[in-house]
């Protein structure tokens, strides 16, 4: 009795300070649990408010129709048309500068670390839309272009030359003192993604194009015919190792088997949309034979057994019972197929090329969108405003593809709980 | 004609289409399996090429990679006699730095999604995570270029405009980490409950539960993650290349802070202008990586064999091997 009422007060000082340390180590392996996890939330919205913060005030129609290549243009007004004082356009669009004789309005900006006015507004039947370049043919100006110099001839007989450095109001408010145009250097804008764009839709198409067969047809031999043999579980092996390997070794693959082999059937050198999608086919193969088995695989026995019963024959089966009773898992793996497409760029690099095009054309090998910004940041002016307005582009699009595979397959799931 | 034959007929013509669709989806299920056989096949090829042709330098000089200096030379790129070994080694030693960073951080998050978020905030996180996962590299090169680059400029060290290997390890750990927390994560989400709640029972802390019995029991699952990880470093290109600066030479690989270059980054850099052996030579190093990942990811396979609870000695390949022997030795 004693000694326990001696050494109980011990027993609960001992206690009292071990859960005391208990809690502030709970307390800190809690805290750096935080600390860490947020580290990689963090990335996530960094990443998305860098992108959107550089990329958003790019993103327009010019930028995404327009073309990649600059042209520049010398415009004058025609020989005998003077623009009257009385002319009095109304700025409709709210131009910053805007010359109401003219009709025409104009912002300041920069193009390749150069300054120079833009032309942001001309109204319709303006003046501005009848000048003619050197030779005396029509022009076709928009708001695509901006004007590098402008040289004018006055109402009061002088000949004023406005340049960026007179900026954009002092041109419009030139323009008001002038009755016509003696020479003007006009340049597109160019940096459009226009041809970008359209090539990465082409490989998309013709990626799926060769994959799909292939895969959805691997898949069905892998769910409904193989045996637990040799030779299935070689197939499995090849197919797993084949999803292992970087995207570097297969661009590296496909400018060796692919390019030489176009090259020879079509007598263009160089790699072209149809190496860079068939290289592309290659790389998604495993992820479609992966994903289209699993849903095969889900579709109830009960159907098939039903349908084999009634007479049907096992091709018929699977055409008109697994397949579309598959579709979930095949919609699916398109989806992350194209995700994947999109957002290519080490493989595409070797097997299509780096130079970014204009038009599509199917023979020559350009720039995708995930390429393209490659482009632009590689040498010495990196591009950073046209590469986080493409990234934008494709976020949205890798984000929206992501949620709908989510759904998809929330819904297979609940599909298979009924 | 009775109706039996008709009918024996239209049977067998069902089974002959029948085997000839099967004949046709086992040909679709090789051709799948075969482009690696082709990958490997070309590459080493290829790989193997520039060792023996010779290449035209001016006209009457010709030259061809040199062997010797492929393994040894500090220099990479230049003139037949370009080395590999220390883009090997950064390729090794980046990789290595960068699990530093992406192995507490996934396995923190996971362990985050797991056990401490509630369930709706936690579908949240997870499609956060997923989100991140799906981001193609070359909008992490692109964030790389553009923030992580100053931010090492900023360091105080002298740098290359921030283009660093440094840079190259923070951004190949930031890919890493959402395929190492969603590996780790569902290693985590398949821990046996009734382990916990005795756990708890006990009187441990759910702190000490979560690092003790959640994390301790979902080893084997973490450690797939990392191989996952490590092979995708390994074979990052893009955003690697983009902010490591491409040194061509390797006299200072070891200096975190200088330009560097890995295996995918030197084959990508300049790939534009190159032609010739400046060409050829990256097929060399895409044999080079490929050896490297199979060798990275048996060794690892093989750690992760022994990390498994139900391992047991009997199964190892090299007990199987010595048993054999034995067996042999026996008979004879």
């Amino acid at each position: 009795m004693v000694s326990i009422k001696t050494s109980d007060p011990c027993i609960k000082k001992g206690e009292k300070n071990r859960l005391v340390s208990r809690r502030i180590k709970d307390g800190c392996g809690l805290a750096s649990t935080i600390v860490f996890s947020s580290f990689t939330f963090i990335i996530l919205i960094w990443m998305i408010v860098y992108v959107f913060q550089n990329g958003t005030s790019l993103l327009n129609s010019n930028f995404i129709f327009g073309d990649y290549s600059q042209s520049t243009t010398t415009i004058k007004s025609k020989d005998d048309a003077y623009v009257p004082l009385e002319y009095n356009y109304a700025n409709s669009s709210n131009a910053p500068y805007f010359s109401s004789r003219w009709g025409v309005g104009f912002e300041d900006g920069a193009s390749n670390e150069e300054n120079v006015i833009y032309i942001v507004d001309i109204e319709p039947n303006s003046p501005f839309l009848s000048l003619v370049d050197s030779s005396n043919n029509a022009v076709t100006i928009n708001t695509s272009y901006y004007l590098s110099s402008l040289t004018l001839f006055m109402d009061n007989g002088d000949i004023n030359v406005y340049g960026p450095k007179e900026g954009a109001e002092g041109l419009a408010r030139g323009l008001d003192n002038a009755y016509s145009i003696f020479d003007g250097t006009l340049t597109s804008q160019g940096k459009g993604i226009r041809g970008s764009l359209l090539t990465t839709l082409a490989l998309i198409g013709f990626s799926l194009l060769f994959s799909l067969p292939l895969g959805i047809g691997g898949a069905i031999y892998l769910a409904i015919y193989a045996k637990d043999n040799f030779l299935t579980r070689m197939i499995r092996t090849l197919i797993d190792v084949t999803s292992g390997i970087p995207s570097i070794i297969f661009g590296l693959a496909g400018a060796l088997i692919f390019i030489p082999f176009l090259n020879a059937v079509t007598n263009h050198s160089g790699g072209s949309i149809f190496s860079g999608s068939l290289t592309m086919a290659m790389m998604l193969l495993p992820t479609i034979v992966k994903t289209v088995e699993e849903s095969i695989r889900m579709v109830p026995n009960s159907l098939q057994d039903a349908s084999l019963s009634l007479g049907a024959s096992k091709s018929q089966t699977i055409f008109k019972v697994i397949l579309p009773n598959a579709l979930p898992g095949i919609l699916s793996a398109t989806l992350l197929s194209i995700g994947r497409i999109i957002g290519e760029s080490a493989a595409l690099i070797f097997s299509m090329g780096a130079i970014i095009g204009d038009n599509l054309s199917l023979l020559e090998g350009h720039a995708s969108l995930a390429v393209h910004i490659w482009t632009c940041l590689q040498g010495e002016t990196p591009q950073y405003g046209s590469a986080c307005a493409i990234s934008i582009i494709i976020l949205i699009v890798v984000l929206i593809l992501s949620i709908a595979v989510k759904l998809l397959s929330f819904s297979l799931k609940k599909k298979k709980g009924i | 004609m009775g109706q039996d034959q008709i009918e024996g007929k239209k049977y067998k013509r069902k089974n002959l289409e029948d085997q000839i669709l099967k004949g046709f989806f086992l040909f679709l299920a090789l051709i799948c399996a075969c482009f690696v056989i082709f990958i490997a096949v070309f590459i080493a090829y290829k790989g193997i090429y520039p060792f023996f042709h010779n290449y035209s330098l001016n006209i009457n000089e010709y030259i061809h990679q040199d062997f010797g200096a492929f393994f040894t030379n500090t220099r990479w790129l230049y003139d037949g006699t370009g080395g590999m070994f220390f883009l090997l080694l950064t390729t090794l030693y980046t990789t290595l730095l960068s699990l530093i960073i992406s192995v507490p951080t996934s396995i923190f998050t996971a362990l985050l999604l797991s056990r401490i978020v509630p369930r709706k905030i936690k579908i949240v996180l997870q499609t956060c995570v997923e989100l991140l996962a799906s981001i193609p590299s070359v909008i992490f090169g692109l964030f790389g270029v553009g923030v992580i680059c100053p931010f090492v400029a900023s360091l105080g060290v002298e740098t290359f405009g921030g283009r660093s290997i440094l840079s190259a390890i923070i951004i190949l750990a930031m890919m890493s980490i959402p395929t190492m927390t969603m590996l780790s994560f569902n290693a985590m989400e398949g821990v046996d409950k009734r382990l916990i709640q005795s756990s708890l029972a006990l009187g441990a802390s759910s702190t000490q539960t979560n690092f003790k019995i959640v994390i301790g029991s979902s080893t084997s699952g973490i450690f797939a993650g990392i191989i996952l990880g490590i092979g995708r470093a390994l074979g990052e290109a893009t955003a690697v290349q983009m902010v490591i600066g491409n040194n061509s030479l390797g006299t200072s690989f070891y200096n975190i802070f200088a330009p560097g270059n890995t295996l995918t980054s030197a084959m990508l850099a300049g790939i534009g202008e190159a032609s010739g052996l400046g060409y050829d030579t990256r097929f060399s190093l895409g044999l080079v990586l490929i050896i490297l990942i199979m060798l990275v990811s048996f060794s690892l396979s093989l750690v992760k064999r022994r990390l498994n609870p139900y391992y047991k000695e009997e199964d190892s390949l090299l007990y199987k091997l010595k048993a054999r022997l034995e067996k042999k030795k026996g008979d004879e």
